[in-house]
């Protein structure tokens, strides 16, 4: 009984394997069968779910400061609305190469009103020239393209001495891009042209182009803009300096600016000017900031300046108001929780005004309030999705 | 027994046959890439493959460690810097991601019935319906 069952073990083992075999080889066929309706479907449903594409980013932050000065819109009690933010982007692809981009943005700043910051329609031709048309960024900076998407760049708030003083970030108009693939690197053209009317002024005739040239890890950007500036009716009275732009004041900008990213370094530096003929301040500014990534750490550190230009055009509260100038040092790091969230910690300290209001709102040297610097702590979430 | 032999071969394959990501390509289009076409086509900024054809890129999702291996020969992005770059593109309306499939065996179907069509494997899976554009 015994010898009997050793005996039939092999034969049964030998039995089980040959149907197992057979079962594979069918197993595999119907596998890849159903591989190949997998892909029909995916070519089929690729028509319609294609055609439309929804992403989205947020910014959820705590700012807290020594004082009230408001320097980036931070006070001495804990506020959660200054760096927080929500955005959806949907795209609609109407053919191959035109589509519909609308991106929705609510920002804590702005009492969660959500406002369209891009509309456009897009064609790409067959040469590769791109052209838009509706609303529009102004590509004035680096990082104006994504100036909302905080996980997309490196700090907790992009510098505000550089990223603060021009009063508008959209236009209504139209854009053509172009890049040159070169070898080893790309030259990218970017012309544009339009109006836009924000906050009572309105800003006429702005043209600009920008040039980008990218080669392996280094990123180097030129920009020129110009407009002519009109305070309407609607604009705030108390606002002063709006008061001389009534005469299609002339404004311009010029802007330089670098990255170096090779996966471990990071550093980024951009300097700029706005010139506007009148009492409104002009000013030169920049920033310079290095990180260095450690596994899923960036830690970092950043310079920034901005100080007025043309101080000889004001005199008496004009120039206590407009004219100044200060220094801003950032410490920080952003840590990567997951592939598509990160936080950041941040500590900012602003001053040298040598006297003046730091170019931050209402800080006049001869306020009671009066403050001569600020150092602004934040924690900030950032995702995309 | 099969479900014996099945998680075999897994073990074997997975910890023996892990021979380093390579580009992939239809038989009958494109020829091999360089370096700096590869790390382009990846981040969605080549525009024709060098037989003229614009490309189609197949990738996987996030968190597939093929992925990372690639990622991190050819175009030297980790997961969240990759995040990051595409963020900038698809929030400016430049790019959108490539579609991504799940499986290598997914890839290669998909890379053998289209000729504009560029995937990467790991060496040890290609098969003779795809022919290998770069290596790394």
């Amino acid at each position: 009984m015994a010898k009997w069952k050793l005996a039939a073990l092999p034969l049964a083992i030998m039995a089980a394997t040959s149907v197992a075999h057979a079962d594979e080889a069918s197993d595999a066929r119907i596998e890849k069968l159903e591989q190949e309706i997998q892909i029909l479907k995916d070519n089929d449903s690729k028509s319609m779910s294609d055609r439309f594409k929804f992403n989205g980013f947020y910014s959820v932050g705590v700012t807290r400061a020594s004082n009230d000065l408001g320097y980036a819109g931070a006070q001495e009690s804990y506020d959660l609305n200054n760096l927080t933010k929500v955005g959806l982007q949907a795209e609609f692809a109407m053919a191959d190469s035109t589509g519909v981009t609308v991106q929705l943005v609510s920002k804590g700043e702005d009492d969660f009103e959500p406002a369209i910051e891009w509309a456009y329609i897009k064609h790409s031709f067959d040469n590769d020239v791109v052209v838009r048309a509706g609303k529009l960024r102004v590509p004035l900076f680096m990082y104006s393209d994504y100036l909302d998407v905080g996980y997309a760049q490196p700090w907790a708030r992009p510098p505000t001495e550089v990223y603060d003083f021009v009063p508008f970030t959209a236009y209504v108009g139209g854009d053509i891009a172009y890049d040159y693939e070169l070898d080893n690197s790309t030259l990218g053209l970017q012309a544009f042209g339009g109006q836009y009317e924000e906050n009572g002024v309105k800003y006429d005739y702005m043209v600009g182009a920008n040039l980008t040239y990218t080669w392996e890890d280094l990123t180097l950007r030129a920009v020129y803009g110009q407009n002519k500036i009109n305070a309407t009716i609607d604009a705030d009275p108390s606002v002063i300096g709006v008061l001389g732009l009534n005469d299609n004041t002339k404004g311009q900008f010029v802007g330089a600016g670098f990255q170096y990213d090779n996966g471990q370094i990071l550093a980024v530096g951009e300097y700029t000017e706005v010139k506007v003929d009148a009492l409104y301040p002009s000013v030169k500014n920049g920033y310079l900031t290095l990180g260095y990534r450690i596994d899923a750490w960036m830690p970092y550190a950043s310079y920034a300046f901005a100080e007025s230009t043309d101080d000889d055009v004001r005199e008496g509260s004009a120039a206590a108001l407009l004219s100044g100038e200060r220094t801003t040092y950032s410490l920080g790091v952003r840590y990567d929780l997951m592939s598509n969230l990160a936080v950041k910690f941040d500590a900012t300290f602003t001053g040298d005004f040598d006297g003046s209001g730091g170019l931050i709102d209402g800080n006049l040297p001869v306020y009671p309030t009066y403050e001569e610097d600020q150092t602004v702590y934040s924690i900030v979430f950032q995702g995309v999705f | 027994m099969k479900k014996l032999v099945l998680a075999l071969s897994l073990v074997l394959s997975s910890s023996f046959a892990f021979a380093g990501p390579v580009v992939i390509g239809n038989p009958g289009g494109a020829d091999a890439l360089s370096a700096a076409e590869a790390k382009k086509l990846f981040l969605g900024k080549l525009k024709k493959l060098p037989n003229g054809a614009s490309p189609e890129v197949i990738e996987y999702e996030d968190g597939n460690p093929l992925r990372a291996a690639f990622h991190d020969a050819v175009t030297g992005k980790s997961e969240s810097q990759l995040q990051a770059y595409w963020a900038k593109l698809v929030f400016t309306g430049k790019a959108n991601p490539p579609n991504t499939v799940g499986s290598a065996a997914a890839a290669i179907s998909q890379v053998s019935s289209n000729p504009a069509a560029v995937a990467y494997v790991d060496e040890a899976d290609v098969t003779g319906d795809v022919k290998v554009l770069f290596k790394p």
